[in-house]
């Protein structure tokens, strides 16, 4: 195989140099954590529109807290507490209930393709009504499932963005799992 | 349905959530930091320069004068409204706020509350300084404070601060670093006021706690400042969460949390002298 190199992010390395006040590499962190970000706000606040707006706020909010960032540690998790905290306040101002939608033309499963039909129905429609039972849950567990599930954060990230211990994560995880299957069989 | 099915399924989920990140996001950050040649700058920075559009040193002076000098007409009038009860003053300017100073010099995991809230003592000891009634909220969702905080102000009068670091719902404040914050402030001295510099993403809502007048406010932190006695000289400055403030006996009492209106009255009302 041609020895193409490595695409190598240092991350620590943008978040030093952002630190410093460039602001390429500012934009770099955006680029990368852009998806991540608005996920987190999305899934808080239930619209795409108020998820917009958390997410700037909370990246130009990152940017000037970058300060107080200890170097080395972790970028993602201390982005999405910002993230979260910011998502929160909005959804608390407006008032409004999260409801989350599916992307029509994104919403298949994985190797759907080779399912019969009637089997990919049946997948579409326990997604959907996995999706709202998931509008019912509280916040705390919404979060907690979005990270593990929707984000792939690491238990350690998990615990980091959650500001809880690791040990607490696990826990936090099979209660959320176990209230989803509640509201959805309740469905 | 079993655990695996589950789980693969969230991760369906996860891949065609209805929400990608706008495409001008990192155009539009990038502009909105632009102004500014490092980050974390000190706070009067941000909140001075987007209204005046002053040099950085200009700018840091003009909100010095906000923060230290409240009275002086001029200042007020630049503040777009101002909601007066008590001796409570809040005022809105309009500038988009930015955190503060560090709550804590590490800012992930654990952070140690900010040195701001003055020293560690035991509640005995708060209320002997403090000489006016301390009522510790008894909602089980705070449960007891993790640590009790003395800080001396002007004219020997007293702040006290409990401190919540980390409760099960409230989510850790990343500016606070902690859960959450009761603090004590005595309203005997004459002169004595406490502002809120809210900006135009902050809501303010009258509201009566415990039958006395207060504010709920929410939406954008804000930053809070305050000013005791005659002297031209700000006390603490840094970014509060949802805030209830109300007026207590001979206190200006607040709870900050990131909880929603009804969760901080609730608390409050087991604060009820």
């Amino acid at each position: 195989m041609e020895g193409r190199p490595l695409e190598l992010f240092d991350e620590s390395d943008a978040v030093e140099r952002a630190r410093g006040g460039d602001h390429g590499a500012y934009g770099e962190l955006v680029t990368r954590y852009q998806a991540l970000a608005g996920r987190t706000a999305y899934v808080i606040t239930g619209s795409a529109a108020d998820a917009d707006d958390v997410v700037q706020e909370a990246f130009v909010k990152a940017y000037y807290a970058l300060g107080r960032f200890r170097a080395g540690a972790p970028f993602r998790p201390w982005l999405l507490r910002i993230v979260a905290n910011e998502a929160r306040n909005r959804r608390v101002a407006t008032g409004r209930r999260p409801t989350l939608e599916l992307d029509a033309a994104a919403d298949r499963a994985s190797g759907e393709t080779a399912l019969l039909p009637e089997d990919a129905a049946l997948a579409a429609d326990l997604r959907r009504g996995l999706v709202s039972a998931i509008g019912e849950l509280r916040e705390e567990d919404r979060l907690v499932l979005a990270y593990r599930y929707f984000l792939d954060l690491t238990e350690a990230e998990m615990a980091d963005a959650l500001g809880v211990a690791r040990g607490t994560v696990k826990s936090r995880l099979s209660r959320a799992l176990g209230r989803l299957r509640t509201e959805y069989a309740r469905a | 349905m079993d655990d695996a099915t589950l789980e693969r399924t969230l991760e369906d989920i996860g891949r065609s959530l209805a929400y990608a990140a706008p495409l001008d996001l990192r155009r539009n950050v990038l502009a909105r930091i632009a102004a500014a040649p490092t980050p974390a700058p000190r706070w009067w920075v941000r909140i001075a320069s987007p209204v005046h559009g002053l040099r950085p040193a200009l700018a840091a002076l003009a909100v010095l004068l906000l923060a230290l000098a409240l009275a002086i007409p001029a200042v007020r009038a630049a503040a777009g409204e101002v909601l007066r009860f008590g001796g409570i003053e809040i005022f809105r300017v309009p500038a988009t706020t930015a955190p503060a100073r560090p709550a804590s010099p590490k800012g992930t995991v654990a952070p140690s509350p900010s040195p701001a809230f003055g020293t560690p003592v035991t509640l005995v000891d708060a209320r002997a300084r403090a000489g006016y009634p301390i009522a510790v909220p008894t909602d089980p969702a705070l449960g007891l404070p993790d640590e009790v905080y003395v800080r001396a102000l002007r004219d020997n009068a007293t702040q006290v601060t409990l401190v919540y670091r980390q409760r099960v719902g409230i989510p850790v404040s990343p500016f606070a670093g902690v859960s959450a914050v009761v603090v004590y402030l005595p309203g005997t001295f004459e002169r004595g006021f406490l502002g809120k510099v809210a900006g135009p993403g902050t809501q303010v809502e009258l509201v009566t706690v415990n039958g006395a007048e207060g504010a709920w406010l929410s939406g954008q932190p804000h930053q809070l400042l305050y000013r005791t006695g005659s002297q031209t000289d700000s006390d603490e400055l840094r970014l509060a969460g949802n805030t209830l403030v109300w007026q207590q006996g001979p206190t200006t009492v607040r709870i900050e949390a990131a909880v929603d209106q009804a969760t901080a009255l609730r608390i409050a009302g087991t604060m009820r002298p």
